[in-house]
């Protein structure tokens, strides 16, 4: 025990020095990693590959991958033209459009499914039109995507903004000088040199999107993606039935943060 | 290549006015110097870079008159405002803004028409082939050869700034804006580059304004320099007029000049060798702006240099006030040696000194020292900050070896003595 102790002790000095910083950070961290490291201890395993192969199973990842990689696109189309607006531009209400674009990031998910329910839902503004004419927005794949961009788009525009406001304004008035207007100047200075930024942000929006559930449960019970199946699982069945689907998300999300990060790495790298 | 850069007029000029307020700071800047090597030169915040990036058309001043030649670029009163775009003219700034997502190649190509990606056989040949030479040719004349591929961030400070260069002279500029272009290097580099700068310039023959604060690189580059002080010109002239003979005490200040002082016209009486016309320094104004009334038998004279031609008015006034400077790098100084006359047989004034302190300045030594007639003078008026500043060489130095606290001989001729126009 005593070893033990003078072990641990002299990982901590080779490793922190005598910082009494060491301690509480590596508390957090193994309360962190320890429900993962965890998770594989108690995966019944011979049933997971059955588990996996279950069709419902399979549906819902496919509505998962599908709707959070649509909601993405449509996300970088409108998001990465406003991150620049916001980074580059000085309008009235600049401040205020910047709150707003963040306030979806801090509402409960719930709360930003009912906002959109009451708009989209068959009874909403938007959603009754459409309803009339046999489309329905909600409890629909359309509805997923509507309740995944909502909720993601802050990550993008707010990674968009970061990543166009560390381009050096310089490029863009050299560019100027070089006689390219503004639209060019944007495709080939601005766009290529904030580009591992922005990509991170779209990396980070798809797997927001990916694990989007109390918006999504609200708007579109059906089709299952992932997180409210998981949820049916859950709650029908019984923890066993789910640990196979946390298996399968957390390496979708093991993935995808490895990838933002490499992609940070890389553009700090082409920054220097 | 360098024919088709050939600025058109030799004689052309440059002319620039311009009026804007930015916040609580006021350009004003108005001059018209021949095109050449243009070196606009002064402390930070002058105004410099604000008056280049004005002229490149990426800020826009509220009035004012911009030309290079012929061409005029800005004209508020005629409503003239070409956009950068169609300027013509190279901008190069401080950190050389390479685009650091594209290869050396790519940069220098960056403004020669893109043209949009079509098949190979439906390109067209000719005009990407001598787009391709022009980029080759750039590489060649620029010393880039065998780079082209490379990025930016793995270049050195002077190949950047070449490649820089280059990629502004694709676009065939009509002039080239370099705004403190030696600031981003190591110094061991930069006598080197500015030597090749100079050269650079006459083998394209193109104009270049030059924004800088660093004396040797104005004096090194400069064809005509700008002096700006607090956002507006101070004085225009070649390197031997700013450096040399600064017009006012701002622009002695600019480049380096310390020790200026003010006094009256008077005629030493009484002494040996004194010449006919000397200045009586009543005080050191660098630090000290209080006047000092000097009492008979201090010797604290100067010399006149014999080409300065006194102001009418001034010649036997006693009264008017003169404002000048002592050339720190043109006194000699010896070890003191008994009572020695204050004039010398060639008419220099000598000043007995104290030595304050004495540092290694690059080839020269540079000392700080004290005229003792400014203590006999300050009767416990506090003086520590009125030092005189003098420059000698390393072998001049030896010579005397003095310590902080030891007296010294300044001797100071008529050319050591410089004073401004219109000061009276």
């Amino acid at each position: 025990m005593m070893s033990e102790v003078n072990r641990v002790n002299g990982l901590l000095k080779r490793y922190g020095g005598n910082s009494p910083l060491v301690l509480p950070a590596l508390l957090l961290m193994l309360y962190l990693v320890v429900p993962v490291v965890y998770l594989f201890f108690t995966l019944p395993w011979p049933q997971v590959p059955g588990q996996l192969a279950d069709p419902i199973a399979l549906g819902a990842l496919v509505t998962s991958l599908l709707s959070a990689s649509l909601a993405t696109c449509l996300i970088a189309l409108f998001g990465v033209p406003l991150g620049y607006l916001l980074a580059r531009r000085d309008f009235p209400g600049r401040g205020l459009l910047t709150l707003l674009v963040y306030l979806p990031l801090v509402f409960p998910p719930v709360v930003s499914g009912i906002l959109l329910l009451l708009l989209y839902g068959p009874y909403g503004l938007i959603g009754s039109p459409f309803a009339n004419a046999g489309l329905e927005l909600d409890s629909s794949f359309t509805g997923i995507v509507l309740a995944q961009i909502f909720v993601a788009s802050p990550f993008v525009i707010i990674a968009a903004r970061s990543a166009f406001e560390t381009v050096d304004p310089a490029l863009e008035q050299v560019a100027t000088t070089l006689g390219k207007g503004k639209l060019e100047i944007f495709w080939r200075v601005n766009l290529p040199v904030a580009r591992a930024g922005i990509i991170a942000g779209l990396l980070l929006g798809w797997l927001r999107a990916l694990g989007e559930f109390g918006a999504t449960v609200i708007m579109a019970y059906h089709p299952y993606t992932l997180p409210v199946y998981l949820y049916v699982q859950l709650t029908g069945t019984g923890v066993d039935a789910a640990l196979p689907l946390v298996l399968l998300t957390l390496a979708v999300s093991f993935i995808g943060v490895g990838l933002v990060l490499w992609l940070q790495y890389a553009g700090r790298r082409q920054a220097r | 290549m360098p024919g088709d850069m050939k600025a058109a007029e030799e004689d052309a000029l440059l002319t620039v006015r311009l009026r804007q307020q930015f916040g609580t700071f006021q350009l004003d800047v108005n001059f018209q110097v021949p095109l050449g090597l243009i070196v606009l030169f002064g402390f930070s915040g002058a105004g410099k870079s604000l008056t280049l990036r004005s002229v490149a058309g990426l800020l826009r001043p509220g009035q004012g008159y911009v030309a290079i030649g012929e061409h005029v670029l800005f004209d508020s009163e005629a409503g003239i405002d070409l956009p950068p775009q169609e300027r013509h003219i190279g901008y190069v700034p401080q950190h050389y803004a390479l685009f650091p997502n594209l290869t050396v190649a790519q940069n220098i190509g960056f403004a020669l028409p893109k043209r949009v990606s079509l098949p190979g056989w439906l390109r067209g040949r000719p005009e990407r082939v001598a787009q391709q030479a022009r980029v080759d040719e750039l590489l060649g004349a620029l010393e880039l050869k065998g780079l082209e591929r490379q990025y930016p961030a793995t270049l050195s400070g002077g190949q950047q700034q070449r490649v820089a260069l280059a990629r502004a002279l694709a676009a065939q500029p009509r002039l080239l804006l370099l705004d403190e272009p030696f600031n981003a290097l190591d110094i061991a580099v930069r006598q080197r580059l500015r030597d090749s700068l100079k050269s650079f310039q006459r083998q394209f023959g193109i104009p270049i304004v030059l924004v800088t604060h660093d004396h040797d690189e104005a004096q090194q580059l400069a064809d005509t320099v700008v002096a700006l002080r607090h956002g507006r010109v101070a004085q225009v002239g070649g390197v031997q007029d700013i450096f040399f003979s600064p017009r006012t005490p701002d622009v002695a200040r600019l480049v380096g000049q310390q020790n200026i002082f003010g006094g009256h016209l008077a005629t030493p009486t009484d002494r040996s060798y004194s010449p006919s016309r000397a200045l009586r320094v009543e005080w050191l104004q660098s630090e000290m702006q209080t006047r000092l009334p000097v009492p008979q038998g201090v010797d604290c004279w100067l010399p006149l240099p014999d080409n300065v031609s006194l102001p009418a008015s001034s010649s036997q006034s006693s009264q008017t006030l003169i404002a000048g400077c002592i050339r720190s790098d043109e006194v000699l100084v010896h070890r003191l040696s008994g009572n020695v006359s204050p004039w010398t047989e060639r008419g220099a004034a000598r000043w007995e000194v104290e030595l304050i302190e004495a540092q290694m300045h690059g080839a020269s030594t540079r000392l700080l020292t004290r005229p003792c007639w400014l203590e006999r003078l300050a009767k416990g008026r506090d003086v520590s900050g009125s030092v005189l500043e003098i420059y000698i060489s390393r072998l001049n130095w030896r010579e005397i070896e003095a310590m902080p606290g030891e007296s010294l001989l300044l001797e100071i001729g008529p050319e050591a003595v410089h004073w401004f126009e219109g000061s009276s």
